[in-house]
Formats: C-alpha cells, structure tokens, sequence
C-alpha cells in the first residue's frame, strides 16, 4: 500500500514527464513496464537537502539519451554522445525534479546534477528508501525515474 | 532591447533563446551567461534591458543575483527561468523584485505572457 506522499508523488512525476516530454521534445509518453537490458546506461542525480533529505535519478540507455538530446536542443546533426547530451540527461533530471519540489517539504534545496555513466551498475543511496520508481516508453526508447529518501 | 539569458545548462541556453525567437523577440540582442558570477561579469561591460536567470545554479544562484543587483543598485529588469516551481519561491521570487517567475518546461505562449506586459512589445 503505497503512503500519501508516495501517492502525491506518483501523480506529480507523471505529470511532470508528460509535461516535460511533450512540451519541450515533442515526444509522447507512455507508463512501461520496466526492463534490464544491460545495455551502456547514462543517469543523472539530483541530491535534495534542508528540511527533506533524499535524490532523484533519472536513467536511461546512451542511445535514447542521444536521441532525447538532439530533440531537446533541436540539434538534427548531434550524432555523438558528448558534453551536449550529458547536460540535456542532467537539465530533463533537473526540470523534473524541480517540479516535484511541490510535493515535497517545503523549504528544500536541490543540487546540481550528477551525471553516471556505464554498463551494469546499480547507484545506493546509503539508509535510503525507494518512494517511487517509474518506468515510461517513447519511440526513441524508455527511460526510468525514482524518487529516494534519506531518512537520516 | 539587450536580454541577458542565464542558465548554467548550455542546452537550457539554447532553448531559451529559440523559445524566445519563437514567441516574437527574434529582434532582440541576447547574451548568455553560465551562472551568476558570470552575469554579473557580463553587466559590468554591458547594460541589459532584462535578465532571464535559471534559480539553481553553481557559484551563484538566481537569488544571490538578484540580490547583489539590488544592493548594488543596478536597474534591470529581471525574471527566473526555473524547473523549481513551489509557492514559497514565487513568494520569495517577488520579494526580491523579480518581474516574473516561468517554470521549466515552457512554451513561447509562456514566454509570450510574461514578457509583454514588462517589454511593451
């Protein structure tokens, strides 16, 4: 059974993406089931401090990610993953993350993104309990987003 | 008009700009500045007619830049371009004389909105 904020949560981040996806990429959305393909994974953190302790990722593989940068920036000849598409993955962490602030604790701060990237790694936020975790489809791909709290 | 546009994400950057050609400032000088130090840089050998400024950002934030351009006594125009979108930061955003606050993400409308009122165009 999920807690109030669990459920706040939910709501917030599919609006969050809808919105984020459908404005600013002009791709559409949809709830997925979500998958272990091993494959070359890019992520970006964002840390929460002050009155609520906890982190957000975003994650997804290096192609989607190529693919999200170059709708994102409108940039048809981005062909390589470089310094162009690890900021988009942090900027899509960062718009959403913001907009979950609104069901979060007031008087928050946020971090800049982190960015991972890798084959088969696992990132643990030491004592932190998963809130929520959302896996969505594209046609460029899916992508996965949770929300982690430090209760420390 | 000279608008300075300040994001330390290059692709924010990037989009502010086009939203803003795309909501009819296609006319407009626009400047570019990483975080808060380097706007307040940018000012020193320029004046602006407004300050787009993303909240959270590395060395100085939005915030501490609008705060630094009051106290110095600096006029400009100024408005936060932000994903964080809580009512105590509107509040707080307009205490310190910020114009407008447009959360991430945006359309031209948005721009378009916050924009003519403060630009007259």
């Amino acid at each position: 059974m999920s807690t109030p904020m669990q459920a706040a949560y939910q709501t917030a981040v599919d609006e969050a993406v809808t919105s984020l996806f459908h404005t600013m990429l002009a791709t559409d959305v949809v709830p997925a089931e979500p998958k272990d393909t091993h494959q070359e994974t890019v992520t970006a953190l964002i840390g929460f401090g002050g009155n609520w302790r906890g982190a957000f990722e975003f994650e997804c593989g290096r192609p989607e990610a190529l693919v999200f940068a170059r709708r994102f920036m409108q940039a048809e000849d981005l062909t390589e993953f470089n310094e162009d598409v690890r900021d988009t993955v942090g900027e899509l962490a960062n718009v959403i993350a913001g907009n979950l602030k609104s069901v979060l604790p007031s008087g928050l701060t946020m971090s800049a993104p982190t960015i991972i990237e890798g084959k088969d790694y696992k990132i643990r936020v030491c004592g932190g309990k998963l809130l929520g975790s959302a896996t969505f489809s594209t046609d460029a791909g899916c992508f996965t987003v949770r929300l982690i709290e430090d209760p420390k | 008009m000279n608008i300075l546009i300040v994001d330390d994400s290059k692709a924010m950057r990037m989009i502010v700009r086009r939203t803003l050609r795309e909501a009819g400032y296609a006319g407009h000088e626009l400047k570019e500045a990483g975080n808060g130090v380097g706007a307040l840089e940018a000012i020193k050998s320029e004046s602006f007619d407004l300050i787009l400024s993303d909240w959270n950002m590395p060395e100085m934030s939005g915030l501490e830049l609008l705060q630094k351009l009051k106290n110095d006594g600096t006029q400009v125009k100024f408005g936060f371009v932000t994903s964080e979108s809580s009512a105590e930061m509107k509040v707080k955003a307009i205490e310190e004389g910020a114009l407008f606050l447009i959360t991430k993400p945006f359309t031209a409308e948005t721009f378009r909105s916050a924009l003519q009122p403060i630009l007259n165009c």
